[in-house]
């Protein structure tokens, strides 16, 4: 892919490195068949005795590449029974102008900006293109995918379907264990009910029989279950692509997770956003590294211990040009529409409000189409999962 | 029995107040990996296995539904 994004290198490895192409998508359909079949022969829906039904769920275009993972089981009746209206539809339509929007308008201009840091060595990139990169990149991955969940399901509304959300503002966490019941949701509750839950309820009251003698039950508990979390998230790292980075990258949200379980209670505060929001961000660097060497070595340029400057010109024209993008995109990513919603809401301006809304959904998609048949368009990040 | 499930899980999960709400997973005091630390004591202890579709709110919203839950196995395993 053209701006070398994250690459799905696990299929690759399968083909022994000969190119072995895989038709994209491939880790979400396999998916969604899975839970079909799971949830079939656990008994909790009933198979589908049509072929047109099965091969509608399994190919129902607008979220067959990206997500959200759609189960069976939440739209099993929905195959055969659709409420169609002219609310729902116009509905869709202005949920996919949203989607659309933070694809075009935001993800594919802090793109510009993260692609140029991360295709710098650690040496040629100042700290403040470094910090500059790793914040676009945060803004764009969460805008290319959210976007992309936010036009599949206008699209399905559009056809009569309510699909789940997928997003719920991540980045408002204040834990990572938060985050991760907000950020790609339908893929988190996958790994939750066909492999976190079926491995604690089995093997993790196994391995605690087996160890029991030898620690304390609370000692015994937390290596137990602290093994099913370390499975399941090196499983989650290896979703992402087979390479080192995404192992780690998994492991460090194990471990994340782990000792926010463990840790004493507390009080989340203002400060808990603020130390999450820092830790998503970090770790984010070696998602979009290529290696290990090279994630290490951009953190080394943020810290400005690869005699790289503060500041340089290159860093001061690219972070003036995408300034906006950068701007409207911190702006979104936090729930700035619903606060105003509500404001809105009972005050006397709640009319003006909304025909306002509805006058920037147009403009939203002029201008989206305007800079995508401008040629700035670029694929989603997702596509490659 | 909802007496001697409040002793065992304030035993090993001294961090979570068992008796502070009676929807302990919808109110968030209980979330997936802490109602996985209850399963794993209860099995344990009781020689109980869960099924997967017990893995639900209102079995873990309060002690009183552990304790039903945990009366259900036994007489199944009768």
């Amino acid at each position: 892919m053209g701006h070398g994004v994250v690459r799905r290198k696990f299929f690759y490895a399968l083909g022994g490195g000969n190119g072995l192409r895989l038709p994209i998508g491939i880790s979400f359909y396999t998916f969604q068949s899975l839970s079909y079949l799971i949830d079939v022969y656990r008994g909790k829906s009933e198979a589908q005795n049509s072929i047109i039904n099965t091969g509608l769920y399994i190919s129902f275009f607008p979220q067959l590449v990206a997500g959200p993972i759609v189960r069976y089981d939440t739209i099993a009746t929905q195959l055969t029974s659709r409420e169609h209206s002219f609310k729902k539809f116009s509905d869709g339509v202005e949920r996919f102008c949203i989607g659309l929007a933070k694809k075009v308008l935001v993800a594919d201009q802090v793109m510009q900006l993260a692609n140029l840091a991360f295709s710098q060595h650690g040496s040629d990139l100042s700290a403040a293109l470094a910090w500059g990169g790793m914040v676009a990149y945060t803004i764009q991955v969460y805008f290319d995918f959210s976007g992309y969940s936010d036009m599949a399901i206008g699209l399905g509304k559009m056809f009569g379907f309510e699909f789940r959300e997928n997003f719920n503002y991540p980045y408002i966490s204040r834990s990572i264990s938060e985050y991760w019941r907000r950020w790609h949701i339908s893929l988190g509750e996958w790994f939750r009910d066909y492999l976190y839950y079926p491995l604690s309820l089995g093997f993790a009251v196994k391995v605690r029989r087996r160890i029991s003698p030898y620690f304390s039950k609370q000692t015994s508990l937390a290596i137990a279950n602290g093994l099913v979390l370390f499975i399941v998230w090196l499983a989650t790292g290896l979703w992402h692509g087979a390479n080192m980075t995404f192992v780690v990258w998994g492991l460090s949200q194990f471990a994340f997770i782990f000792y926010e379980q463990h840790r004493k209670p507390r009080k989340e505060t203002f400060m808990s956003f603020v130390k999450t929001f820092a830790v998503v961000m970090v770790v984010k660097v070696i998602s979009r590294s290529d290696t290990l060497t090279y994630a290490l070595d951009f953190y080394r340029s943020m810290l400005g211990l690869n005699s790289n400057p503060a500041i340089d010109n290159v860093a001061a024209y690219w972070l003036g040009q995408y300034k906006i993008a950068m701007m409207l995109g911190f702006v979104f990513m936090f729930p700035t529409v619903e606060k105003l919603n509500d404001l809105a809401r009972g005050s006397k301006l709640s009319g003006a409000w909304e025909i306002f809304k509805a006058a920037a959904m147009v403009a939203l998609f002029v201008m989206s189409a305007v800079y995508a048949i401008g040629g700035n368009y670029n694929p989603f990040i997702y596509f490659d999962f | 029995m909802k007496e001697k499930i409040l002793k065992l899980l304030s035993e090993t999960m001294p961090n979570i107040n068992f008796t502070a709400s009676n929807s302990l997973v919808d109110d968030g005091i209980l979330d997936s990996l802490a109602i996985v630390g209850v399963v794993n004591e209860l099995s344990l202890e009781f020689d109980v296995t869960f099924d997967i579709d017990q893995l639900t709110p209102q079995n873990f919203n309060s002690l009183d539904a552990m304790a039903a839950t945990v009366e259900q196995l036994l007489k199944e395993k009768r």
